[in-house]
């Protein structure tokens, strides 16, 4: 719902996503497979993004004053690939989350922004747990306790994430970076977040047998 | 009659698979052993996922197994909606190693995680059988 009210405020989201939901048309949307739903998945659809990854000398000779600084970094893939017991619900992030958190010098509770990867809902919540956000088993309870509205207390993907503005194929996981960023230059208008200090975006990649996704990568970005 | 179309795989086409494909034939759930090991994994792969070498051979498992979780298709894969509702579910075979497959003979209200399941046969197009799980029906009292 959140994620839908940010996508409204968002000129680049997909038109065909830039519609208000209510709690009722979530409830009533149908199930594609037990538990999740139509309104679960991301839509695909056209679309690009970039950004320019350069040093701060370059950036200078060429005029450019605003920037933010990639502090940290983590990907892991195939983990526990090879291990056809393991719980179909861990994945990467248990180790690349608070690896590079940990590499930064920041706990969850200091984290200003979460960008989260959305092609489905319930990666949100499994990376939140993951991460370190909450523990394993609580993430239902997270998201019902905290504000992740771009003025609540943990903004999330405040330009609607891909679920509300779209997953524009391979480029999908550019939308919630360039919206990190777009926020810690303050050029986010409508939506703007106050607290810009950092931002961590996360990605996802590769569908595996007998688990939800095989790629896991945490990038922390800050002023 | 039912309109689904599912064709049958062809067999070795990026692994071996033929032990598989012989295996339905005889009702017999072929899976692939690590001899090293001696565990067995799924999906077939052309080595052994714990030791990364070839050395493997095809066993003949139980059919015995338990429910890890399942899914209901609600949204049919193109084709298949003649067949809705049906079950995706990942099933753990006694033997060891997890098996992604469809459930039949079941009464959804009494899947539990956990449960005993055991090897069934589906049939694809041309009358190929195709392994599938059924939870097992005890004889009397609950659990």
């Amino acid at each position: 719902m959140t994620q839908r009210e940010h996508g409204l405020l968002n000129p680049n989201a997909c038109a065909k996503l830039r519609k208000p939901l209510t709690i009722e048309d979530y409830v009533k949307s149908k199930y594609v497979s037990d538990p999740l739903r139509m309104l679960d998945s991301v839509m695909v659809c056209d679309g690009a993004n970039g950004v320019l990854v350069t040093t701060k000398e370059k950036a200078r000779e060429k005029g450019l004053d605003k920037m933010v600084f990639p502090t940290a970094y983590a990907e892991i893939t195939n983990y526990k690939a090879f291990e056809p017991d393991a719980e179909i619900t861990e994945g990467g992030f248990s180790v690349v989350g608070p690896k590079a958190l940990s590499k930064a010098g920041i706990k969850p509770a200091d984290v200003a922004m979460f960008h989260p990867y959305d092609d489905f809902l319930v990666a949100i919540l499994l990376q939140l747990e993951q991460i370190g956000f909450c523990k394993v088993g609580e993430g239902s309870r997270f998201i019902l306790e905290n504000n992740f509205s771009y003025r609540g207390n943990l903004p999330l993907n405040t330009g609607g994430g891909q679920i509300s503005a779209g997953q524009p194929g391979l480029a999908g996981g550019g939308v919630n970076l360039t919206e990190a960023v777009r926020q810690m230059f303050g050029e986010a208008t409508d939506r703007q977040v106050k607290n810009i200090g950092n931002a961590v975006v996360t990605g996802i990649g590769t569908i595996p047998i007998g688990r939800n996704w095989s790629s896991s990568g945490v990038l922390v970005l800050e002023q | 009659m039912s309109t689904v179309k599912r064709a049958v795989p062809a067999a070795n086409s990026y692994t071996q698979t033929q032990p598989f494909w012989d295996g339905t034939k005889e009702r017999r759930l072929m899976v692939q052993r690590c001899n090293q090991t001696g565990k067995l994994q799924w999906p077939p792969r052309p080595v052994s996922i714990y030791t990364g070498k070839r050395d493997l051979s095809w066993v003949d498992v139980s059919g015995e197994a338990t429910l890890y979780s399942w899914t209901v298709t609600r949204s049919a894969w193109p084709g298949h909606e003649d067949r809705l509702p049906y079950i995706c579910a990942y099933v753990r075979l006694k033997e060891g190693t997890r098996l992604l497959c469809n459930l039949l003979d079941y009464k959804l209200e009494e899947l539990r995680i956990g449960m005993p399941v055991q090897l069934t046969w589906d049939s694809l197009d041309e009358g190929v059988p195709y392994p599938a799980f059924k939870p097992v029906i005890s004889g009397g009292g609950g659990a």
